[in-house]
């Protein structure tokens, strides 16, 4: 029954297909009416959806495509069997090719973003290039300070990281010199040493430099290092279309401060109540602890203070550099415990002053809040030091004032050193050569100056 | 009572399927191996041979002309590089060729529900200029809509009922024609469209409720 059913609806639409109306079929099967009414109805609309236009167009368009396809694929086939191509380097590619066949749905995304990624290194390539000549003031300057950052920044070394900063050092004075050449008014900011001050005129690197009534000097800590010719410094300020730079702020870059150390960590050093980081690159010293005196290589940044180096104040041993004793290295001399603290004299020629210590006939005295000194001392004037010995070996002035012994200082200098080596000799003979330090006593008898090129000369 | 108005088209029909039915099932031997030489003469008979056929089939299951003729060209590329590959029709061209194409129908409406941003068998209507047909637009509105409902119940047949569905229908093939592309006999063919005409009526009948 149901294979007659089958047999009957194709019967029925073989019919309605050459054009027989329903009804006609259905009175021709009258026991099968009511189930082919449906089912032909439903023929009869798929029948209806005849698609009649062929799009003639489309389909020269794509013939043309096909023998194009048809003519690649050929001449590729006849490129296979050529035994002298390269054919066979193809296979592993393909190989590759149909391997990646999953990425095909991203093929397209995958082209753009590679052809973003393209375009944004061959622009960001010539930006680079174009930003490297600019000034500041210019639009691409940023981008230029912005490279450089990040050259310092990742830079695989201490050494290389401080050779990128000294070039940048001396690529912003260039810039200056170039705007001061263009007579453009521009804010700019650069490093270097103070050749010359004088009065409102400064020279830094070469740069005259403006120092205006309201322009802002930044010393070191508590006013500790006063600015002088020599010194590295920060200025941050204007150029100007008279070839100057008008100084808004001139602040100590780099410079050095003695202290105890009053906490050290890995990150912060803190030394006269002021806390100084320590950064990877900070040299340190091995072994400082609290409570050590040491000295501190500062680098004045922006908003904190970086330690560049802490090093354990080693005050220097008495060793008289001065040519009339430069030959006693061959027996250093040496202080007895006993002096500790005993109070010494020396005449001698002022040679240094510095906030700290003053060096006089070659000799290092720590100048302290009490050492009492007396005025109108300048540098080359003989004067006459009252010194106390510090167990560390170092000297610190207790009083300083003029001394005009009648230019016989050095003499007593050196009759005072031979006579403390005597006595050194008489009192400990046992004693060898090499010692930690020395000093030269004072000697109520000056005695009489001589000449001693040779220490050996002096023994009796 | 859905379909009276629908009635007036049989004698067009008629017309059209007059040169219809003497179409070889099998393909002469030589123009496959003219085809596997990649032959352009051989394709372009091919091409001229198949082309409406296939754009029949597609564009009765897809809803505008643009995607049935993508769907078309498609069909082309793929012989030809499965011949190129030597996986090719060896016997049975034109079986192959509606096979392929039924293939790329389906992915193509698997490719639109898995991205559901709007119903795939709504007809774009942009695809006819109603300003430039010489149609009476409200008949190319209810003929949109008939086509519409139809791909509608045809997508929730199976895949061998949708082909014998398209291969008679749209196609307009013999009974032993479908059989011999869909590679089954002829008593499983009226099975199966039989079949097929039920569920589809049921499928219509649920989509106009």
């Amino acid at each position: 029954m149901k294979q007659k059913f089958v047999d009957i609806l194709e019967q029925c639409i073989r019919l309605m297909i050459t054009g027989v109306p329903l009804e006609n079929c259905l009175k021709k099967f009258p026991d099968h009416a009511s189930e082919l009414n449906q089912l032909l109805k439903t023929a009869e609309l798929m029948n209806s959806l005849q698609v009649e236009k062929i799009p003639l167009d489309a389909k020269a368009q794509n013939q043309m495509k096909l023998l194009a396809l048809a003519e690649s694929l050929s001449s590729g086939s006849k490129r296979g069997k050529n035994i002298f191509s390269i054919y066979w380097l193809d296979l592993p590619v393909r190989k590759v090719l149909q391997s990646m066949d999953f990425l095909r749905p991203l093929a397209g995304g995958l082209i753009l973003a590679l052809g973003i990624a393209g375009i944004f290194i061959i622009f960001s390539g010539s930006l680079l290039i174009t930003s490297a000549k600019s000034l500041p003031g210019d639009s691409l300057y940023p981008v230029k300070r912005v490279v450089e950052d990040i050259k310092v920044y990742l830079a695989p070394s201490r050494e290389v990281r401080n050779e990128y900063e000294h070039v940048y050092s001396e690529e912003r004075v260039d810039e200056v010199f170039e705007l001061m050449g263009l007579a453009r008014e521009q804010k700019i900011s650069f490093e270097g040493i103070i050749s010359s001050m004088d009065g409102s005129n400064w020279t830094v690197n070469d740069i005259p430099v403006f120092i205006q009534p309201d322009t802002m000097i930044i010393v070191g800590i508590d006013g500790a290092n006063v600015m002088v010719p020599g010194m590295y410094v920060e200025v941050d300020g204007n150029t100007s279309i008279q070839g100057r730079v008008y100084a808004n702020e001139i602040h100590l870059r780099e410079y050095q401060i003695i202290g105890i150390v009053e906490e050290i960590s890995a990150e912060t050093l803190k030394i006269w109540g002021i806390p100084i980081n320590i950064s990877p690159y900070t040299q340190i010293d091995p072994g400082i602890k609290v409570g050590d005196e040491a000295t501190v290589l500062i680098r004045s940044e922006d908003d904190l203070l970086e330690a560049l180096a802490i090093l354990l104040e080693m005050h220097p041993e008495l060793t008289i550099k001065t040519d009339y004793s430069s030959e006693n290295t061959a027996t250093q001399l040496k202080y007895s415990q006993t002096d500790y603290g005993d109070e010494q004299s020396l005449f001698g020629t002022l040679e240094i002053v510095s906030p700290d210590y003053w060096v006089v006939s070659g000799q290092k005295f720590y100048i302290i809040s009490d050492t009492e000194i007396s005025e109108e001392i300048s540098i080359g004037d003989v004067i006459y030091v009252k010194y106390i010995i510090e167990p560390n070996g170092s000297f610190t002035a207790v009083e300083i004032e003029v001394g005009d012994d009648g230019g016989i200082s050095r003499e007593i200098d050196q009759q005072e050193t031979l006579e403390h080596l005597e006595d050194q000799d008489d009192h400990d003979s046992s004693e060898d050569t090499e010692s930690d330090g020395g000093v030269t006593d004072e000697s109520e008898d000056h005695g009489e100056p001589e000449e001693a090129a040779d220490p050996t000369d002096n023994q009796p | 009572m859905l379909y009276c108005h629908s009635l007036g088209i049989y004698t067009k029909i008629g017309i059209y399927l007059n040169g219809f039915s003497h179409r070889l099932m099998t393909s002469d031997s030589s123009e496959l191996e003219r085809l596997h030489s990649l032959d352009p003469q051989a394709i372009s008979a091919i091409h001229n041979q198949y082309y409406a056929d296939i754009y029949r089939f597609a564009r009765f299951r897809v809803s505008d002309e643009a995607t049935a003729e993508d769907i078309t060209s498609e069909v082309f590329i793929r012989l030809l590089e499965a011949v190129h590959k030597g996986s090719g029709p060896r016997t049975n061209l034109r079986g192959w060729l509606l096979r392929t194409t039924a293939n790329i129908v389906n992915d193509h409406y698997r490719k639109l529900y898995n991205r559901p941003a709007e119903d795939p068998t709504v007809i774009h209507e942009n695809s006819i200029d109603l300003y430039l047909t010489q149609e009476d637009p409200v008949l190319i509105l209810e003929r949109a809509e008939k086509i519409r409902v139809v791909q509608r119940a045809l997508e929730k047949i199976t895949d061998a009922q949708k082909l014998v569905i398209t291969l008679r229908f749209a196609n307009k093939y013999s009974l032993e024609d479908t059989a011999n592309i869909m590679g089954k006999n002829t008593n499983t063919i009226k099975a199966l469209q039989c079949r097929a005409l039920v569920s589809l009526r049921k499928a219509i009948e649920s989509d106009l409720e």
